[in-house]
């Protein structure tokens, strides 16, 4: 894939880069060349559709700047507004009240024609691929450049080198009907590219794709994200395609943004209530077999016991690690603080960004004075006693 | 049976035939070029579609509501005076084609407007973040993605025009139907009325199965 990738770098290279506008459309005005292409700003952005009631607006005061290169990604339950806020940045909605700004303009100013231009300078892939049933995969992919009125010797050098970059070359007379869902999607995105756009705004991308094909995609976003440096924006509801490749994540609620920052401290430490049922599934909770044996009081020796060994019990400890320093399990300082060895009993721990974040939840006989202040500010960012339970051997 | 069809009556039924073909030929052509620009504007001047003016889609709504509510036999002779304004003459393959046309138009548009309908809203948002004007959807999208719909559409449509082409007779059209009401009807004449019905379902399946196989090549992709 890689080198098929640098061969289909090269050859865009040695071709004349095509005009956004093509020759039939001149551009009504000359406009500034900003320094770094790919830049969205949403400055106190709010919708309301027609007829919603007050305070049921689909979208209230989103300020977010999306900086160029970026890989940014918006999450929310269904609803939150996230597919309208994506639509805001090529106009397929436009924004009531507040501007959306793409490289520094405010597209809500544009006419007929500029809305053309800009939407060939931002592709979209759609969770539902939107491919047309009737073209086969070579002619979905030229039509972006063929309405555009781009030369067929350039429309067919275009779409060969595309089809090649996702890896479907051998499929270009196919019709769509006879792809899979991660074939559909490499078109989708083949076709996105095809003006060589600066945004790429992605709509559910993969949440129509089975696992495999979904990891599938992200590496080609990825991939495509490294070799031509565009701003990505991103919509999902599976929070692994926002830790596997956002580097910030936007949180909405009933169309307001609750938190926002980089991904690593978003989903390390998440603020909000809506962030934290949203990363629910990510967190490794409790096995339901060991919660069930957990007491929250220290359990006496069960009275009229006759055995001859009275049973044992545990303490359970959770140490949380955010990401917030560089701050890992030190085990040897965990044995020295806790009494005995502490057993490993659950969770762990992954690198997000390079930041370290995760749950542990250990086993110990006992905990000397002052132990749970040097684990809470010492060993972990945050460490909870969730209660005792009785030791199996 | 066969051995008494003298050759005057096989004779009869070949121009019949070559005038019924003829009538339904030139109509339904006419009403395809006119039916699919007016489906195309009703679906696209409907509330909230791209090109949205909800009152001229009322009123070219009712326009096709009207004609397609006037009986044919009534509407082949109302427009008697328009047909001499378009065509000079009153009779013949002619004076039925304008009625026909006019007949068909509309109701093929109905049809076609709900192929073109169900075309996913989805290709239609694709096709304008991808920079795509108004005609560009209609020629790139709306219509290639709402053909199979659309032939078949104008399967049925031919089919019930060759019935409604059998009063064409009212103005000296000719036809199959015309000779299946005059003799077979009028003169108690069974063998041409039998000939001509059989003749009809031959038409009627083979522009139907014809029609068919293209939607299936087309729905095969």
């Amino acid at each position: 894939m890689s080198a098929v990738l640098r061969q289909a770098e090269a050859d865009a290279d040695a071709l004349p880069a095509p005009s956004l506008v093509p020759a039939s459309e001149p551009p009504t005005e000359p406009q500034p060349e900003p320094q770094a292409r790919g830049s969205v700003r949403f400055e106190q952005v709010g919708k309301r559709y027609p007829g919603a009631a007050p305070g049921r607006d689909a979208l209230q005061g989103i300020d977010v700047h999306i900086k160029p290169g970026q890989i940014f990604g918006i999450i929310g339950r269904s609803g939150a507004g996230k597919s309208s806020l994506l639509r805001t940045v090529n106009r397929l909605e436009s924004v009531t009240s507040g501007r959306v700004l793409v490289d520094g303009e405010d597209i809500s100013q544009f006419g007929e024609r500029q809305l053309v231009a800009l939407r060939r300078r931002i592709g979209m892939v759609f969770q539902h691929f939107n491919l047309l049933s009737a073209k086969t995969v070579w002619q979905n992919v030229a039509l972006p450049l063929k309405v555009a009125g781009h030369p067929a010797a350039e429309v067919r050098q275009r779409v060969d080198e595309l089809l090649a970059l996702v890896g479907l070359s051998d499929k270009r007379d196919v019709y769509p009907s006879r792809l899979s869902g991660g074939q559909k999607q490499r078109v989708g995105i083949a076709r996105a590219l095809v003006h060589r756009p600066e945004i790429l705004l992605c709509d559910e991308a993969t949440s129509a794709l089975d696992p495999e094909s979904t990891q599938a995609i992200l590496a080609l976003l990825r991939d495509i994200h490294r070799q031509l440096g565009l701003t990505i924006v991103l919509i999902t509801h599976e929070m692994a395609v926002i830790r596997e490749i956002c580097h910030e994540v936007l949180v909405l609620e009933q169309g307001q943004p609750v938190e926002q920052g980089p991904v690593w401290q978003v989903f390390g430490a998440p603020r909000h209530e809506a962030t934290r049922a949203l990363l629910a599934p990510l967190a490794h909770g409790l096995p339901t077999e060991l919660q069930q044996r957990v007491s929250l009081k220290p359990p006496t020796a069960s009275a009229g016991a006759v055995t001859s060994a009275p049973p044992r019990f545990d303490r359970l400890i959770e140490l949380s690690y955010t990401g917030e320093t560089d701050l890992l399990p030190d085990w040897q300082r965990l044995a020295a603080v806790l009494q005995g060895a502490p057993r490993l009993l659950h969770g762990g721990i992954e690198q997000l960004q390079g930041h370290a974040h995760g749950r542990l939840v250990l086993a110990i006989e006992g905990m000397g004075p002052g132990a749970q202040a040097v684990l809470q500010h010492h060993l972990s960012h945050q460490a909870k006693d969730l209660g005792y339970v009785e030791r199996h051997l | 049976m066969l051995n008494a069809i003298s050759d005057v009556v096989i004779e009869r039924l070949l121009q019949g035939l070559v005038d019924t073909l003829t009538m339904v030929g030139l109509s339904a052509g006419l009403a395809l070029l006119l039916g699919l620009p007016l489906a195309v504007f009703l679906v696209l001047s409907a509330p909230g579609a791209l090109l949205a003016s909800p009152r001229l889609n009322r009123v070219l709504g009712s326009l096709v509501n009207g004609f397609r509510a006037t009986p044919f036999i009534i509407l082949l002779v109302a427009l008697i005076p328009f047909t001499r304004w378009v065509t000079g003459t009153t009779i013949g393959v002619w004076a039925a084609v304008v009625p026909l046309t006019i007949s068909a138009t509309p109701f093929f548009a109905r049809i076609a407007e709900v192929g073109l309908n169900e075309v996913d809203k989805g290709l239609i948002e694709a096709a304008q973040a991808m920079g795509c004007g108004r005609w560009h959807i209609i020629w790139h999208v709306l219509l290639p993605e709402a053909l199979p719909s659309i032939v078949a559409g104008f399967t049925i449509t031919v089919v019930s025009m060759i019935g409604a082409s059998a009063m064409a007779g009212a103005v000296g059209a000719g036809g199959l139907g015309d000779i299946a009401i005059r003799y077979g009807y009028q003169r108690f004449d069974t063998q041409v009325m039998v000939l001509v019905i059989v003749l009809l379902i031959a038409l009627v399946c083979s522009v139907q199965l014809a029609g068919d196989r293209w939607v299936r090549h087309l729905r095969s992709r």
